[in-house]
């Protein structure tokens, strides 16, 4: 008897999960692929574009939420009609994302992509003071900073009153594990370092993997050039510094020989103010 | 020639002329003898033989592909193939070029000749299978008159095919495959031997086109409902089709996900695809035999118009035909025979696609303990039904020894079939229904089949 | 150099020695199974582990405790969330935080503990019927998996390694809007499970598959330090949610919405799924899958519960559990000197524990994490002697590991 009972039980599941997959086959609404095809290739504005949901407006790309279970669920709830929607206030300075040149991949402002989503970084140049915290917060240590930073005096401490010459701001992204310290690391007061919707950085070689902030392409041979500019700039006025420093001292000590010699009487020069230095990188 | 022509140059003709008198001529009711007779209608088939069968064999294979790939993709809560033609349907095109290009690489250890046959066997079993298929009614290739006994032995040279393909690759993985396949292969052979020895019982014949014209008339002449166990023999002969396709859920040969790809791990680029086409030939070869003998080939089941595809298709010593209507009525019956070869393949993906892979010691207890004796049952089942006497039983009762007297066993049969198949899809149906009216809150989840104490 | 001991003892002739590489479609990952056959029957399987070994612990040693999280993530990357919380409550123990954290954190990180759950044995699941051959349950668990994955994307802006939840609140505030998405998912879920379980548990073909395969049994399975769905597929009745309550488990065992799931557990109880263990033995490869399909239906359970708590919660509550609530969690911050923690939760795996150790600098001391899947893999040598070699796949698919928590 068990051995009819076995195949009864065991047809009878097989039928049951057939027409659970015949199920899916009929019904549309089950689909889940995105297709991405839309942004990369061109798709025109005909037939095809139509079916795929995807409209050809340069910038904007919408998704077909006509067969989109969570929205039939949503409906279903009276939770309202489209629980897509975005649910956190978008990046403030989004529109600076659109980069009109293309010598990168055009920077595609993906709607449907959550607004906290962690892409590609950029910078808000303008309001970077150099404080070193983004850097400092990197688990991975992928945050390159150089530059120069003129302290006003009185006012010594990372704050915007300074000047501040960044000449170089890099991140490496063969490193960066999109953890999004930097950016809370940032002080509140001037939140510039942003992590934004771009995620397609494909490249041939390792080295452009490493993504120059300022101008939001990867780190060339000129931006390298640049640096070692800076930096050769910084070691001759470094150099310069020392020179008078070692010049002034021999002065003093040459004028308090000098006074030492020509009596007790004369009064002991004034030490030599020391001018105030740079702080090191 | 000469009166024809005579024919076509005077000046007063009696009949229609222009266009219309070449029609008349060429295709009219005397243009059989005109054309030379019965061998003209069988060259003239045969010349649509040459054309059908290496399409079916060459781009079958292209469409079964792409519908696998889409129906699986459907099934799956995703769209398949979209880039290449509309919905891809060229997918498998692009695919083959690619494979063409790929480089032609031969393990270091392999044995190198049986290296290279393996595939080509394999192919060359699958389409020996093609030389007696019935296509249509006068569409055959090679009416062999043991036609089903041919399919059985030619069934079996795939097997060395990929045996040699498994062994000579010279990996542990692809000799865990073949060595599988081979107990596989070779014992399903037996059920799938012994239903086709109960369909010779019922027909008579080994030839295949004998078969099918003893399934003429109503749907329920087919093979299938002639006793009441005939579906049941026609479910061992699919099961041990798949086995002998290595489908899944028979696909242990080729298990994808425990030996990367059994006995064609190490066939790359063109070779590879000659294993992929021999499968997908196989394939469409099992349904078309299942539809062949069991579902009435090409009949379409319609009394009068399967009459029609007949006499107009060349007959049996009937009438002759007009070469159009022949043409036509011949290329409706292979239409016929394609469409149920898709279905039961359609089923077959379905299948592979929702069921679980069997475990080779469960494979052999399938088939030694459920198949076998069921087919050896069901064959006496069979003979003994021939047997009985149904004439004598019901020669007094007044209605049914008029019109349905030999005929009511198979009649009685298909109404209880068709209503079980009925019931299943009206059962199935709840599963069509929106998803969140049929809640859980409804009544507790039972778990099919299965008391629960 | 004369051949070592071991080689003698394994070259033999007659039987089959078989590397399933760390390159293999089943092994979940690049684990090395070095098996002696005698034909199809495993004699012996031995597991090789260390290929996705990259000095986690090693790592944390010089960075600060927040900096530590994201490694957190990329050790069991299918239960990232639950890694997090684990080591953020570890963090929190050691320093002296654990009254301080307001209730709506509790709520929220009880919630995505219990959707990442649902997450990691959906994956679970999925490749477990890939592994024993039915292609379709993996995609449709993985459509699944997309919407849990939208919704942890709306939260922290990954799909996959959140490092979301760190020592002292969130590192961005919770979206409240994003609840009735929850809700929604939670609602679209419950017939999905009735689905999985009429195409795959119940099969017949499955159970034939896993039934009596690789059975382990409570002596062993105590012995080998095993837990989770390992030991609770062996009848044992331990889960460390109920034991040993944590976050919110201790308010929602009082008020019943969830139990512990376990082989032949017979409590009648109809707003649960209703499973016969009698259709597998103590210990095999399918009541452990069956633990895990019955913690989908509880996990969801527990979300609309916790959802149901973040509504009724005062707005006064909503203000303070709103990011981080400690000032200097964002910094750099120290623990005294020589201080201490060991935190354990049950990942969806099993119990996963984190060691902190400090020194009173800002950089860690010490973590070590004590992963579930490394003690679980420890019996696949002892459950598959004798089992064929497609038994083995199914084997190590319902040990449920994962290499990056085996190897750190």
């Amino acid at each position: 008897m068990g051995y009819f009972r076995r195949i009864y039980d065991v047809s009878r599941s097989i039928l049951i999960g057939m027409g659970v997959t015949l199920k899916h086959m009929l019904t549309p609404e089950t689909v889940i692929t995105k297709q991405y095809i839309g942004l990369k290739t061109p798709v025109g504005t005909g037939l095809l574009a139509k079916a795929l949901g995807v409209t050809r407006d340069a910038n904007k790309v919408e998704l077909n939420h006509q067969y989109c279970a969570i929205c039939a669920a949503a409906k279903k709830l009276g939770m309202g009609d489209d629980p897509h929607e975005p649910t956190t206030d978008p990046v403030a300075v989004y529109d600076r994302y659109y980069r009109p040149d293309d010598k990168i991949s055009k920077p595609i402002p993906l709607d449907y992509l959550p607004a906290r989503h962690r892409g590609l970084h950029y910078l808000e140049t303008e309001k970077c003071i150099m404080c070193f915290q983004c850097a400092r917060a990197c688990p991975v240590d992928c945050i390159d900073i150089e530059g120069t930073r003129e302290m006003t005096p009185g006012l010594e401490g990372a704050h915007r009153g300074d000047k501040v010459n960044l000449t170089r701001f890099t991140i490496d992204y063969s490193l960066c594990i999109f953890c999004d310290h930097c950016t809370l690391a940032c002080p509140d007061k001037q939140v510039c370092i942003h992590m934004g919707k771009e995620f397609d950085m494909t490249s041939f070689t390792q080295g452009n993997l490493v993504k120059n902030l300022l101008t939001d392409l990867p780190f060339s041979k000129d931006d390298r050039a640049l640096v070692m500019k800076h930096r050769a700039e910084i070691d001759r006025i470094e150099e310069e510094k020392k020179k008078a420093k070692e010049a002034a001292k021999k002065e003093a000590a040459a004028k308090a020989a000098a006074a030492k010699a020509a009596g007790p009487a004369a009064p002991a020069a004034p030490p030599a103010a020391k001018p105030p230095e740079p702080p090191k990188k | 020639m000469i009166p024809l022509l005579a024919e076509a140059l005077n000046p007063n003709p009696a009949g229609p002329t222009g266009v219309l008198w070449l029609v008349q001529k060429l295709v009219g009711p005397d243009a059989f003898e005109r054309w030379g007779g019965t061998l003209t209608l069988v060259g003239s088939l045969g010349i649509l033989l040459l054309l059908v069968v290496p399409i079916v064999a060459t781009l079958f294979p292209l469409f079964a592909i792409w519908l696998e790939r889409k129906v699986s993709a459907h099934m799956q809560s995703r769209l398949g193939p979209m880039e290449v033609g509309w919905h891809g349907w060229l997918q498998t095109l692009a695919d083959g070029i690619k494979l063409l290009g790929k480089e032609d690489i031969i393990p270091a250890g392999a044995d190198k000749p049986l290296f290279i046959l393996g595939p080509i066997i394999t192919l060359a079993g699958v389409f020996v299978m093609l030389a007696v298929m019935p296509m249509g009614p006068h569409l055959i290739p090679a009416d062999l008159n043991l036609g089903l006994f041919f399919l059985a032995a030619a069934g079996s040279i795939e097997v060395i095919g990929v045996m040699m393909a498994g062994w000579a690759s010279n990996n542990k993985w692809s000799l865990f495959g073949t060595m599988r396949l081979a107990t596989q292969l070779v014992s399903y052979e037996v059920p799938l031997g012994i239903s086709f020895v109960t369909v010779t019982a019922m027909a008579g014949s080994l030839s295949m086109q004998e078969i099918v014209r003893q399934q003429h008339g109503w749907i329920w002449n087919w093979f299938i409902f002639r006793n009441p166990v005939m579906p049941l023999v026609f479910i061992i002969y699919f099961t041990a089709s798949l086995a002998e396709t290595k489908r899944a859920p028979f696909d242990l040969p080729e298990a994808e996900s425990e030996l990367v790809a059994g006995f064609h791990t190490e066939y790359s680029g063109m070779r590879f695809s000659i294993f992929f086409l021999a499968e997908y030939v196989a394939m469409y070869v099992v349904a078309a035999i299942a539809a062949v003998i069991f579902l009435g080939g090409w009949h379409t089941g319609i009394g009068p118009f399967d009459a029609w595809i007949q006499g107009a298709s060349g007959g049996w010593g009937g009438e002759d035909p007009s070469l159009a209507m022949a043409v036509i009525a011949n290329l409706v019956g292979m239409h016929v025979v394609f469409a149920k070869a898709w279905v039961l393949i359609f089923v077959q993906m379905w299948l592979r696609w929702t069921l679980p892979r069997i475990r080779l010691d469960q494979v052999m207890d399938l088939c030694l303990k459920f198949l076998l004796p069921a087919s050896v049952v069901f064959f006496m089942v069979t003979i003994g039904w021939e047997l009985l006497p149904f004439e004598s039983w019901t020669s007094d009762i007044p209605f049914i020894k008029d019109h349905l007297q030999w005929r009511l066993p198979r009649f009685a049969v298909f109404l209880v079939y068709s209503c079980l198949v009925g019931y299943w899809f009206f059962w199935f149906k709840r599963t069509f229904q929106d998803p969140f009216k049929r809640s859980v809150k409804e009544k507790p989840w039972v778990i099919s089949g299965v008391s629960t104490t | 150099m004369a051949i070592p001991q071991e080689l003698h003892r394994d070259v033999r002739t007659e039987e089959f020695l078989l590397n399933m590489g760390p390159q293999h479609p089943s092994t979940h990952g690049v684990l090395r199974v070095v098996v002696r056959t005698d034909g199809e029957l495993v004699l012996e399987a031995t597991p090789h582990v260390g290929y996705l070994h990259r000095c986690f612990e090693k790592c944390a040693e010089n960075t600060t405790w927040k900096q530590v999280v994201p490694y957190t993530d990329r050790m069991d990357y299918l239960a990232a969330m639950c890694n997090n919380i684990t080591y953020t409550l570890a963090v929190e123990k050691l320093m002296g935080w654990e009254k301080l954290i307001p209730r709506k954190t509790t709520i929220v990180r009880t919630l995505l503990f219990e959707l990442q759950r649902i997450a990691s044995h959906l994956m679970s699941i999925g490749t477990y019927g890939l592994d024993v051959g039915a292609i379709t349950p993996f995609l449709h668990c993985f459509r699944e998996r997309e919407r849990l994955l939208e919704i942890f994307e709306e939260v922290s802006g990954q799909r996959l390694n959140y490092s979301y939840i760190t020592p002292g609140g969130f590192q961005y505030p919770w979206p409240d809007a994003i609840n009735r998405k929850i809700k929604g998912f939670c609602e679209y879920f419950e017939e999905r499970i009735t689905e999985y379980n009429d195409l795959l548990s119940y099969n017949g073909i499955f159970i034939e598959r896993t039934k009596s395969i690789g059975v382990l049994s409570p002596q062993q399975a105590r012995a080998y330090g095993c837990t989770g769905p390992m030991l609770r597929g062996s009848g044992i009745a331990r889960d460390l949610r109920w034991d040993q309550p944590y976050l919110l488990y201790d308010e929602l065992k009082k008020e019943g919405v969830f139990r512990v799931r376990y082989q032949g557990d017979k409590t009648p109880d109809p707003r649960d799924q209703m499973v016969d263990w009698s259709l597998g033995e103590l210990g095999d490869c399918w009541s452990r899958y069956m633990v895990r399909a019955a913690e989908l239906e509880q996990s969801r359970r527990i979300v609309l519960a916790c959802l149901a708590k973040l509504d009724k919660l005062t707005d006064s509550e909503k203000e303070a559990g709103a990011g981080n609530i400690i000032k200097e969690a964002d910094r750099a911050y120290t623990a005294p000197k020589g201080e201490e923690a060991y935190f354990k939760s049950e990942n969806p795996r099993g119990e996963l524990g984190y060691y902190v150790v400090s020194d009173g600098k800002p950089k860690a001391y010490r973590v070590k994490a004590r992963a579930p899947s490394f003690n679980n893999l420890q019996v696949l040598t002892e459950i598959s002697r004798g089992a064929m070699v497609a038994d083995l796949i199914a084997i190590i698919g319902s040990i449920d590991i994962v290499l990056g928590e085996v190897d750190r």
